[in-house]
């Protein structure tokens, strides 16, 4: 396994560097610049050209490229162009907000969507099974900004329950900082629990048809226990694949959400710099974002072999 | 059955029954902001309007803006100029003492204006001092521990407005404001308000200074007496339905409301309209094969209906304004409120002596200033109904400021942040526009008006010095200034104490929270 890891670790070498000369490229192409940015509306070329000369933007892009690929090699991510911070202490700073509101809306979606997918599944075409298929299937209409504009009026205006903006560390203060997660993690949710819940159900469906599962129910197995211990592990799989994307992709910055309930997360310091056109952030965030994936692919495939003994890696 | 404690049930319980969802403490005032502030040095290249809305309450100059946007003293009880324009005495306020308790004396004044013009210091404010723009500061010494003289280069009528500048000001600043390497650490000033915690995307807390001594002068704009009377968080809200709602739901204070969706009315709170000197504007591009014709820039002027297009966009909040010189300042006068009158016929006229064959006419705009995107597109159709086929084009923030510095655009929806004076304003917008592309009219004779009155304080010849101006411009039409933003601040009524400004810049001493 550990020979596994270590190929794994080494083919997202190639992956990121091609993600950065890309990113590098890219940022680059859109127009405006940061300095102009900061500038505004007052004219003054000189003070212009010294503040490009600072911050090496005068330089050609192939020596811009060099500079920064150097730096990155000794783990420095470079400095914001705005507030002069190093790259990664911004990362650091962000990515645990953004990590810890997903994990847990990813957790609470996948113990409601996995339970009424397995359910659906074991009552298909039944008035059960279309409520769920239906309810999966609003959920998944509806935008998450909207879900969480509708949350924050619902329960921090009409009712006055909790707070509509503002974020604390669970690590840092514990329980009260459920009053802060609550609204984001259930408006991330909603729209998760429908994606898994309609992926579990069709693997479950078609576990259900196999005949090592009429064997169970033949040999007079309880339900319960056919269900939980004879099809869940197989049907689990797909729906493990699932959530790998979905965490992946929320783990890179769930920007929307970030921005509705203002949590400084990952999605909106990338969304910002993004902005400001601060080029060293941009890079950074989009490259971490790469290594990310590869991380959360890399355990979802290491997860496999718990549930599925056929598959080896 | 034994029963177990559940902390999550307990949770969960009093989520419910709301009552986590504690109120913020009541001596301090929340103000929703839409983006953060990128640095805490006040002055800095970064620089945004939050960081000087932060500043002013913790920062102090030589001498404060007052409502008119004249100038009182502050850390200066007085001072004085010389015959010839160029050398300004100032004497120290004595016992007033610095958020860290040292007291302030020449010394840290000579420091902070010498820090400024250090480029390491990375300061946005240099060139105001280092002759780039105006006057260049050629001796700053400390004659006394409580005098200090400064000396330029030549006469600036506008050297104490400048130090008062809420964008650039001399703020007054104790050195362990860095460490020993020179580089930045927090503020420590001498105004009503110590800088507190700041959390990078959340908010930026300023905590009441209680060592602070108010000036004996009534409150009179960021001069005169200030106390903290609470404190203050100034909380990143980047969504403005989040802003909103956080608003109604009591959880802020103060926000700047969209125009186009206040809150609606409510004994809980008050909106305020203020009347600020941020100056709408659509510039025309006088290098454009099309508008670099008069007659064609003029035909696009009096095809717009100004007053209509006012009052639809700012719910007659305000009127139309033809001038760089805002409205309901000291300097506006009849003069400036004559202006461009849609009149479809001469328009017609003008088209033809212009050559325009139905040209593609584009106006550049975007969407993150709700306002310009709207001037854009009532412009367009006011435009086309003239018979000038006009386009609209949505641009990012980003690539329409760099549009606007390389001077790439036909027509532009712009604004043009607040500037104190008129001159500075007309100095911004006046220039050789193959030297400098921001500048949007060239014309040495207004440029020789404005050069005359640089050193000129006598406010009778400066008015009219921008009446002469104004009509010079109103005649070439190289761009088309159209209002003064009003802004909508929205302000519970646990508040007292907030008076609306034309700064747009909320000012917070003085105001308590019920």
């Amino acid at each position: 396994m550990l020979s596994y890891v270590a190929k794994r670790i080494l083919m997202a070498i190639p992956t990121a560097l091609v993600v950065s000369l890309l990113v590098f490229a890219m940022i680059r192409l859109i127009p405006g610049d940061p300095v102009s940015l900061m500038l505004g509306d007052t004219g003054d070329p000189a003070l212009a050209q010294e503040m490009r000369t600072q911050l090496g933007l005068d330089l050609s892009l192939p020596q811009q490229f060099a500079g920064w690929a150097g730096k990155l090699l000794h783990g420095d991510l470079g400095t914001s162009v705005r507030t002069g911070e190093p790259v990664l202490d911004l990362i650091m700073e962000r990515f645990p907000v953004t990590a810890q509101i997903v994990l847990a809306a990813t957790l609470l979606a996948s113990l409601i969507a996995l339970p009424a997918g397995m359910f659906a599944a074991w009552k298909q075409n039944r008035w059960q099974d279309l409520t769920v298929v239906s309810g999966a299937i609003f959920l998944v209409s509806i935008p998450s900004f909207w879900a969480g504009i509708m949350l924050i009026w619902l329960f921090g205006v009409q009712l006055d329950w909790l707070p509509t903006f503002g974020f604390e560390s669970f690590a840092e203060i514990g329980w009260p900082a459920l009053k802060y997660m609550v609204l984001p993690v259930v408006a991330i949710a909603l729209t998760e629990i429908a994606a898994l819940a309609r992926m579990m159900r069709a693997s479950t469906i078609d576990v259900l048809r196999l005949e090592y599962i009429a064997h169970a129910r033949a040999k007079g197995l309880p339900e319960r226990r056919v269900l939980l211990r004879h099809a869940f592990p197989n049907a689990f799989g797909p729906a493990l694949t699932v959530i790998g994307l979905v965490l992946g992709h929320l783990l890179s910055g769930a920007a929307v959400i970030e921005t509705v309930f203002t949590l400084p997360g990952l999605g909106r310091l990338l969304v910002e710099a993004i902005s400001a056109r601060d080029y060293p952030v941009v890079q950074g965030c989009l490259l971490f974002v790469a290594f990310l994936y590869v991380f959360v692919n890399l355990v979802v495939d290491l997860l496999y072999p718990l549930f599925d003994p056929r598959i080896k890696l | 059955m034994k029963r177990r404690f559940r902390p999550w049930a307990l949770s969960a319980l009093l989520l419910c029954t709301g009552a986590l969802a504690a109120p913020p403490s009541p001596t301090e005032i929340r103000i929703a902001e839409s983006f953060d502030t990128p640095t805490s040095m006040p002055g800095h290249r970064s620089r945004n309007t939050l960081t000087d809305g932060i500043m002013l309450h913790v920062v102090e100059s030589l001498v404060a803006l007052k409502s008119d946007l004249g100038v009182g003293p502050m850390l200066a009880d007085s001072w004085t100029i010389s015959p010839d324009g160029k050398t300004y005495r100032f004497k120290l306020r004595h016992g007033v003492r610095f958020h860290n308790g040292a007291p302030v004396t020449s010394a840290e004044v000579i420091w902070s204006l010498n820090r400024i013009m250090d480029p390491r210091a990375e300061s946005y404010c240099r060139n105001q001092y280092d002759g780039s723009k105006g006057a260049k500061v050629v001796a700053a010494r400390a004659d006394a521990p409580d005098a200090v003289t400064i000396e330029l280069d030549r006469p600036n009528a506008l050297f104490l407005q400048q130090l008062a500048n809420i964008q650039c000001p001399l703020a007054v600043l104790h050195p362990d404001s860095v460490d020993a390497a020179g580089k930045w650490l927090r503020p420590i000033g001498t105004g009503p308000y110590m800088f507190g915690q700041w959390r990078r995307g959340q908010f930026v807390q300023l905590l009441a200074w209680p060592g602070y001594q108010p000036r004996p002068e009534p409150p009179d704009g960021l001069a005169g007496a200030k106390r903290a009377l609470a404190n203050l968080r100034f909380v990143v809200i980047p969504d403005a339905a989040s802003q909103k709602a956080a608003f109604m739901s009591g959880q802020v204070d103060l926000i700047t409301a969209q125009s186009d969706s206040p809150p609606p009315k409510a004994p809980l709170w008050t909106i305020h309209v203020e009347q600020n000197l941020d100056a709408n504007a659509l510039l025309m591009q006088s290098r454009d094969p099309l508008l670099s014709k008069p007659a064609m820039r003029r035909a696009v002027a009096l095809s717009l209906d100004l007053p209509t297009l006012v009052a639809a966009l700012t719910n007659k909040t305000t009127t139309y304004n033809p001038s760089l010189v805002p409205l309901g300042t000291a300097n506006y006068s009849p003069v400036h409120a004559r202006g461009y009158v849609q009149d479809l016929a001469q328009v017609k006229a003008l088209l033809a002596e212009a050559g325009y064959k139905g040209e593609v006419v584009t106006i550049q705009t975007n969407k993150r200033f709700p306002d310009l995107y709207r001037i854009a597109v009532v412009a367009q159709s006011m435009l086309r109904r003239a018979g000038i086929h006009a386009v609209v084009e949505v641009l990012e923030w980003a690539t329409q400021v760099s549009n606007y510095r390389e001077g790439k655009f036909q027509i532009m929806a712009f604004t043009y942040s607040s500037r104190l004076d008129p001159a500075v304003m007309y100095g911004d917008v006046l220039g050789d526009k193959s030297r400098t592309p921001t500048s949007q009219w060239t014309d040495p004779e207004a440029s020789a008006i404005l050069a005359r009155i640089a050193g000129v304080s006598d406010p009778a010849q400066r008015k009219a010095a921008f009446e002469q101006i104004h009509q010079r411009m109103i005649a070439a039409t190289p761009m088309i200034e159209i209002y003064n933003t009003p802004a909508l601040v929205a302000v519970s009524k646990r508040l007292s104490g907030f008076v609306p400004w034309s700064l747009h810049r909320p000012r917070l001493f003085n105001v308590s929270k019920r």
